[in-house]
């Protein structure tokens, strides 16, 4: 066969979880400015990529992200009816309701990727997704096992 | 479906003759009676060499998007299941009604060639159906098998033993209905399963996965002008094959598919590896009825089911 | 006197072979047998008519990684990856043995050596597996090789009765037989009355199609109506250039990240639409019909002009995984039946 299989011999020794967050621009990246300029604390786990919108995240940017390192995954965009673009959450809503529920399917913990609606004016709440979405990445530990190996 | 032969011969005859189609795609025989293969026919004198049986699986309308540019009619032999597929196609505005004449052909169930191999892995001369079994008539002799436990698995579930429409329907319409209802229990035990074992299960699925492409070559639903695995930039395919590229293929082909797909498990049949891709196409098929109130056999809606929302749509992301 | 491997003795002849070497082995998984690395003895299996993968995987693999590059403060680093280790490959059936001479042509001979294939080539045991009962689709006769023939293994296994009748041809052979040594017994066996029995053994297919003088009849064929004709049922999949254990067409390709990266040598598949395209968008085969013609030209015709041989050994596998029927077997049938008067000479 074609594919080798590596050994995935990890330590978790002082290991923080990877935190990819893909967040639209209007509204939930707005919502983590919020919280940084209201000095509400979360934890650092999170690297934020802006997207124009939540409709933006194709859903191979979610696997890729798990293949190449990353031990959870959040998408954040504006709550139902209020989109920028008036209605392209709703079709995220669609597609993630889908892919949530495929990546399920093929072995990925459920609880490592997640969606979420955050407000611009939810500074808090970005706080609280953040800190929830460490915990539990927290205690399921990295995501070595359900990573593949790597051409590299 | 044997004795529809002549008649099919007489037809295609007459529709080459006068230039109702310029060719005319259907089947020949292949090496073997369980493996009967496209043909293309371009004067009526080819007619000898059709073919017909309950092996004839493939497809054809899929062939109609190698013949865009030009401007020739192209007639097609279609069962049910191929006139949905062709209904793809239509709906994806990819072929025009005009340029295609659609041979309609009533289909009871065609057989599952690998499993009839298990029984009898040479010298099958003919099937011969006697109700809810069926004889496959061997150079060694005869066996009798329940017929349901030999046909593809498409066909359990068949809502189209009739194709929807046609230009001339080859025989007489066969009472409809499926055998079986569709209750995506290969997919809900998979679900039971923990998160780890179907990990494995895919894994090892994917570890044999040669990207052959082949899957997406056969499927009506992949016919997008330019696929996304054949483009160099932007690279969402690398060429190399590791576990993660190979689960990439299979996420990203499932996606594109997702509420798309007709369930005819072409995909499935063709792969040389035995990948059970339905199992990942049902899945989401499975998901949409639910979430999104599209049965499968609504499939292909005229917008697809990933193509809108319904403001009511179920909300789990607060 | 003869070596003869005892039925039973098969898991541990394998244990054994694990001692000293990796073991790559035909395993049923998921209802196909494929070749693949195991540690199991016991989930290795005999009674297949072929594997559906070939063992060309395991000397051309389906992506090599041929180094690495890093940049580091204006300088490149590479480091050049090294194929290590001892392996033995179980169970090749005498048609694979074939192919994998015929690959070694490609890779070994003329002015450059392919050090990756060779390494492997090298390091690697092969224990042939002649076949009792050639299958529907097994055409090997037709290219020379016999159910029985052992030219390409080091070791070559023929199930007899209760065991494995053994020879050995190689050196590599020749250890492999010493590290199992305590579990093959000597006895009392006519080798060549046994080889010669496998030899004899009907191969439907292969016995009534010949391949003589198709290499010559296709010089005129390169317009032939022909591959207007086979073409258009083609998927343009890679099924049958990726499972074929003689294809050899591949592509190289940077995968690069950050300031870091890797040469990669993969498979590629003439039947693909962009294989030959240009970075300018032009592609010379820009259909099925040369694409189809590429495929069988090479294999009957252009390798024959350079190595003397086809470019086939009636493994069966387009045959039977080829969802359309677009065989090597139809191919040559077709071939031989067309009449090349008619038909145009070309330049």
């Amino acid at each position: 066969m074609s594919v080798e299989r590596a050994g995935t011999g990890v330590s978790t020794a002082g290991w923080e979880p990877k935190i990819i967050g893909f967040c639209c621009n209007w509204c939930s990246y707005a919502g983590a400015d919020l919280a940084g300029t209201s000095r509400i604390p979360y934890p650092c786990n999170i690297r934020i990529i802006r997207v124009p919108c939540s409709g933006r995240v194709n859903p191979q940017f979610v696997l890729r992200a798990f293949q190449r390192g990353a031990d959870g995954v959040l998408v954040a965009g504006c709550h139902p009816g209020d989109c920028h673009y008036s209605t392209g959450n709703y079709f995220t809503r669609r597609r993630f309701l889908l892919v949530k529920r495929l990546l399920e399917y093929l072995g990925i913990e459920p609880r490592r990727f997640q969606v979420r609606w955050i407000s611009g004016s939810e500074g808090q709440k970005f706080a609280d997704v953040v800190a929830e979405i460490t915990e539990q990445v927290k205690a399921l530990g990295p995501a070595k096992m359900d990573k593949m190996r790597d051409v590299m | 479906m044997k004795e529809k032969l002549s008649e099919l011969k007489e037809t295609v005859a007459r529709l080459l003759k006068d230039r109702t189609v310029d060719f005319f795609i259907a089947y020949q025989a292949g090496h073997s009676q369980v493996e009967p293969i496209p043909f293309f026919l371009t004067t009526a004198e080819h007619v000898e060499n059709l073919f017909l049986n309950n092996f004839c699986a493939h497809n054809l309308s899929k062939y109609l998007l190698d013949y865009l540019a030009g401007d020739e009619v192209v007639g097609v032999l279609a069962k049910g299941c191929d006139l949905r597929a062709l209904k793809r196609l239509l709906t994806d505005h990819r072929v025009e009604r005009g340029r295609v004449f659609v041979v309609g052909l009533p289909c009871i169930g065609i057989y599952d060639r690998k499993k009839v191999q298990e029984v009898y892995p040479a010298g099958l001369v003919e099937v011969v159906e006697e109700g809810e079994e069926v004889i496959l008539r061997g150079e060694t002799g005869d066996k009798r098998v329940p017929r349901k436990e030999y046909l593809l698995p498409r066909c359990l579930t068949c809502p189209d033993h009739n194709p929807e429409f046609y230009d001339l329907l080859l025989g007489e319409k066969v009472a409809n209905g499926p055998l079986a209802e569709e209750d995506y229990s290969d997919v809900r035990a998979l679900e039971e399963w923990a998160p780890g074992e179907r990990r494995r299960y895919w894994t090892r699925q994917f570890e044999r996965c040669l990207r052959c492409y082949a899957c997406r070559n056969v499927c009506p639903a992949c016919n997008c002008r330019v696929c996304c695995f054949d483009v160099a930039e932007p690279r969402w395919l690398g060429k190399g094959t590791s576990l993660d590229e190979q689960e990439m293929f299979h996420f990203t082909r499932a996606m594109h598919v997702a509420g798309r797909c007709t369930g005819c498990g072409e995909c499935e049949r063709v792969c040389p590896v035995n990948i059970p891709l339905m199992k990942l196409n049902k899945k989401l098929a499975k998901d949409i009825g639910a979430l999104f109130h599209v049965p499968q056999a609504e499939i292909p809606t005229e917008v697809e089911p990933l193509g809108q929302f319904r403001l009511g749509d179920p909300d789990e992301f607060n | 006197m003869t070596k003869v491997l005892p039925q039973g003795k098969l898991k541990d002849f394998l244990k054994d072979t694990m001692d000293k070497y990796s073991l790559v082995a035909p395993v049923r998984e998921d209802g196909v047998v494929v070749l693949k690395p195991t540690a199991d003895p016991e989930a290795v299996v005999t009674d297949y008519l072929n594997t559906v993968t070939s063992p060309k995987d395991f000397f051309f693999p389906q992506t090599e990684r041929m180094f690495r590059f890093q940049k580091t403060e204006g300088k490149i680093r590479v480091e050049e990856t090294t194929w290590q280790g001892k392996r033995v490959i179980f169970g090749v059936r005498p048609c694979d043995l074939g192919s994998l001479e015929l690959i070694d042509r490609v890779f070994q001979e003329g002015e450059y050596e392919e050090t990756y294939y060779l390494a492997r080539r090298e390091n690697t045991t092969v224990v042939g597996l002649a076949c009792s009962s050639p299958g529907p689709t097994c055409f090997c006769t037709t290219f020379g090789i016999t159910p029985g023939s052992p030219e390409g293994a080091d070791l070559m296994l023929y199930p007899d009765g209760e065991g494995f009748v053994v020879e050995v041809l190689t050196e590599k052979g020749e250890a492999l037989a010493q590290q199992t040594e305590t579990l093959l017994e000597d006895q009392d066996v006519d080798l060549a009355e046994v080889k010669g029995r496998f030899e004899g053994l009907k191969v439907p297919l292969g016995d009534h199609l010949s391949v003589d003088g198709v290499a010559a009849k296709l010089d005129g064929m390169f317009e032939h109506p022909v591959w207007a004709e086979l073409s258009p049922r083609c998927l343009g999949c890679g099924i049958c250039t990726y499972l074929c254990p003689t294809c050899h067409c591949f592509g190289m390709t940077d995968e690069v990240r950050g300031d870091q990266g890797v040469r990669l040598r993969c498979w590629d598949s003439c039947q693909f639409s962009d294989f030959t395209r240009m970075a300018g968008g032009h592609n010379p085969r820009p259909t099925k019909k040369e694409r189809v013609r590429q495929r069988f030209m090479h294999k009957l015709n252009y390798y024959v002009h350079r190595f003397g041989r086809y470019l086939c050994t009636g493994c069966g596998r387009c045959l039977e995984k080829c969802p359309v029927g677009l065989t090597m077997v139809h191919v040559i049938e077709k071939v031989n039946d067309s009449g090349t008067r008619e038909v145009a000479v070309n330049e």
